[in-house]
């Protein structure tokens, strides 16, 4: 009985030692390699914001006023380090990924593979919508603008419209990238933009009717009317 | 920018033949076809007329007209001063949306002028507007007879103008250039001066050339830099200025031009902090009548898209403007005619704070100044109804006052200015 009990002992503790001997060398690999990654990641990363700097990235984002966006969402930093922040993190996931498979535990492999992998699509989709984000702002002031100095009096709906248009674009695509609903999302696109053509196409033809021929009619007694052109005196 | 040039064999040929010329009028030109013969003409007739000894050429550069200009050139004989003709090359982008002078690239156009001046050894050269109808021979002698008899270094253009015409410049270039460089410049975006060789040397050696956002407002920097180097400029009585060029899109005026003084201003902010003061720039010459004016623009729809503006722009103008501007720009909107008043100092405390905006990168700075256009004509509006009833001296005399009120406001702005 002793011996049998000293043997399962011995057994256990032997096998435990084995196993344990097998496991520490792929652990100390995978600490290597994400170690090594991390670094790697850190080095790509300080070598890509020194670039951009001296590429004069920021500089250029405070002209095109993406600095002013991206400070209204929160985001103080400069252009430079967000960038080269998203690119630490892009190359420090398969990094993180070929560590873990070091561990040579399949399940746990292929479980947290496909969860990066499912990670990197989610960091893509949310690039692409905060890219749109960053877009429809742009081209809703660029409308606002535009429309107030042509004097129209609905210049708030057409930059709203312009704004929503890109941002609801810029949401299907994120959707068909991650693959959710793709052939619905393309049909409510279809379905929203043509809708949205035909209204306007509808809406100039049927009531700017009355608008064309009063600026045609103006076009064409050219200088009878008492207010024409007394505006447009030369500014420079 | 040695990289653009590439010179035409007749103008090789020309430079070969001739060495040198005591004086060197060029003209940039783009589908100018209806007024560069005319401005040519003049050009000559004043040579001849005004420096009939000097040896003098006449340089246009195209860039790449299509409406005739080139074949009415061409067709030109009765000139007594020799024209060459040369092309400069264009970005085909850049002529998609003209800038507000109508001539894609100018910069690369002067750059040529003043190249070729310099191979040339020109005593003096003038920069003339092609599209101007209203250059006259004596033009030649009032821009060239500074330089060559008095040692001046640069001629600035001073017209003569219809009350409200190139009213931008009144309220915005002239005062701006006032309070910050000290000089009192009236018209540096004439499109008509001239400078002598040395400063014309001195030009071509800068970087400026290379900096885009600079360099799209070539004119502008030549005036401002003749100012800081220290140069000695002055100013012509040229007379009445007739530009026929596309409509004007005051939006896109607005930001190319005043984008262009904010970004000089933000460049010299080492310089202006200091205080920058000089003697008056002297206008030569005799004044020309104000030409008979057509009647004064209405300001009612100039107040209506004042209106519209603080409307619709408010979510923007609240970022760009101090919540003390703002304040006194509310009880505008619903003002009519008969009571609409848009004071001085809410004007200049206006463009201050734009300043303010374009310094920190509230927003895109196209989009922030395109955003002026409303302000800026309430306040045109504004002055119309307050001088209209007046005269030609009152009206000069709030120019003056205006410019008064920048200086005295500038405080406003340095102590916001980090």
């Amino acid at each position: 009985m002793g011996n049998l009990w000293k043997e399962a002992v011995v057994y256990a503790f032997r096998d435990f030692a084995e196993r344990a001997a097998a496991f520490v060398p792929s652990l100390v690999a995978m600490i290597f390699l994400i170690a090594l990654g991390i670094l790697l990641s850190w080095v790509a990363m300080r070598l890509f914001r020194y670039l951009l700097r001296k590429v004069g990235t920021d500089r250029w984002s405070d002209r095109w006023g993406l600095s002013a966006i991206l400070r209204n969402a929160g985001l103080k930093s400069p252009l430079s380090q967000l960038l080269s922040l998203l690119l630490f993190w892009i190359l420090l996931i398969p990094s993180l990924m070929i560590g873990i498979s070091a561990l040579q535990i399949q399940a746990t492999s292929l479980l947290i593979s496909r969860f990066f992998g499912l990670l990197l699509q989610a960091i893509v989709a949310v690039l692409i919508v905060l890219v749109g984000w960053i877009v429809a702002n742009f081209l809703g002031h660029a409308a606002l603008i535009g429309a107030v100095n042509a004097r129209i009096d609905f210049a708030p709906f057409i930059a709203r419209a312009v704004r929503w248009g890109t941002m609801i674009l810029a949401s299907a695509m994120a959707l068909i990238h991650l693959g959710i609903a793709q052939q619905m999302v393309v049909a409510i696109l279809s379905i929203l933009f043509g809708g949205l053509i035909l209204a306007l196409a509808l809406a100039f033809g049927l009531g700017g009717k009355e608008l064309a021929r009063q600026f045609l009619e103006k076009k064409m007694r050219k200088g009878e009317g008492e207010e024409k052109g007394k505006e447009e005196v030369p500014h420079l | 920018m040695d990289d653009f040039l590439s010179l035409s064999s007749a103008l090789q040929k020309e430079i070969e033949d001739r060495g040198s010329v005591d004086l060197l009028i060029g003209l940039p030109s783009y589908n100018c076809a209806p007024t560069i013969v005319q401005v040519l003409k003049a050009t000559d007739s004043g040579l001849s007329r005004s420096f009939p000894q000097a040896s003098s050429l006449i340089l246009v550069v195209d860039g790449g007209s299509l409406d005739g200009t080139i074949s009415a050139l061409e067709a030109l004989q009765e000139l007594s001063t020799p024209l060459v003709l040369t092309p400069y090359p264009v970005n085909p982008s850049r002529k998609l949306a003209l800038p507000y002078h109508g001539i894609p690239e100018r910069e690369k156009a002067l750059w040529t002028i003043l190249h070729i001046a310099q191979r040339l050894q020109a005593k003096a050269c003038a920069i003339l507007d092609a599209r101007n109808l209203g250059t006259t021979p004596g033009w030649i002698a009032s821009l060239l007879a500074p330089i060559l008899q008095q040692g001046f270094d640069y001629v600035s253009p001073v017209y003569a103008r219809p009350r409200y015409e190139g009213n931008l410049v009144n309220s915005i270039v002239y005062p701006l250039i006032r309070a910050f460089y000290g000089k009192d410049l009236h018209h540096p975006l004439g499109g008509d001066f001239a400078l002598s060789g040395r400063l014309a040397a001195h030009f071509l050696s800068q970087e400026v050339w290379n900096d885009q956002a600079a360099a799209a407002q070539i004119e502008m920097w030549m005036a401002i830099s003749a100012i800081l180097t220290g140069y000695p400029l002055c100013q012509a009585h040229l007379g009445p200025k007739r530009h026929e060029g596309p409509p004007e899109d005051l939006a896109a005026a607005l930001s190319q031009v005043v984008g262009s003084l904010f970004y000089l201003v933000e460049s010299h902010q080492g310089l202006w902090q200091k205080g920058l003061s000089g003697p008056h720039a002297p206008i030569l010459g005799t004044p020309s009548p104000q030409p008979a004016g057509s009647p004064s623009p209405n300001p009612r729809p100039m107040i209506e898209a004042f209106q519209g503006g603080l409307r619709d722009l408010l979510p923007l103008w609240e970022q760009a403007l101090s919540p003390e501007t703002m304040e006194e720009l509310y009880p505008l909107v619903g003002m009519g005619m008969a009571d609409f008043r848009f004071p001085m100092d809410l004007w200049v405390r206006v463009i201050y704070d734009m300043l303010l905006a374009y310094h920190y990168r509230i927003f895109y700075w196209r989009h922030l100044l395109k955003s002026l256009t409303p302000l800026y004509l309430g306040r045109m509006a504004s002055l119309i109804i307050e001088t209209e009833k007046g005269s030609e001296a009152e009206a000069e005399q709030s120019v003056e006052l205006l410019c008064q009120r920048f200086i005295a406001l500038q405080p406003y702005l340095t102590e916001r200015w980090r």
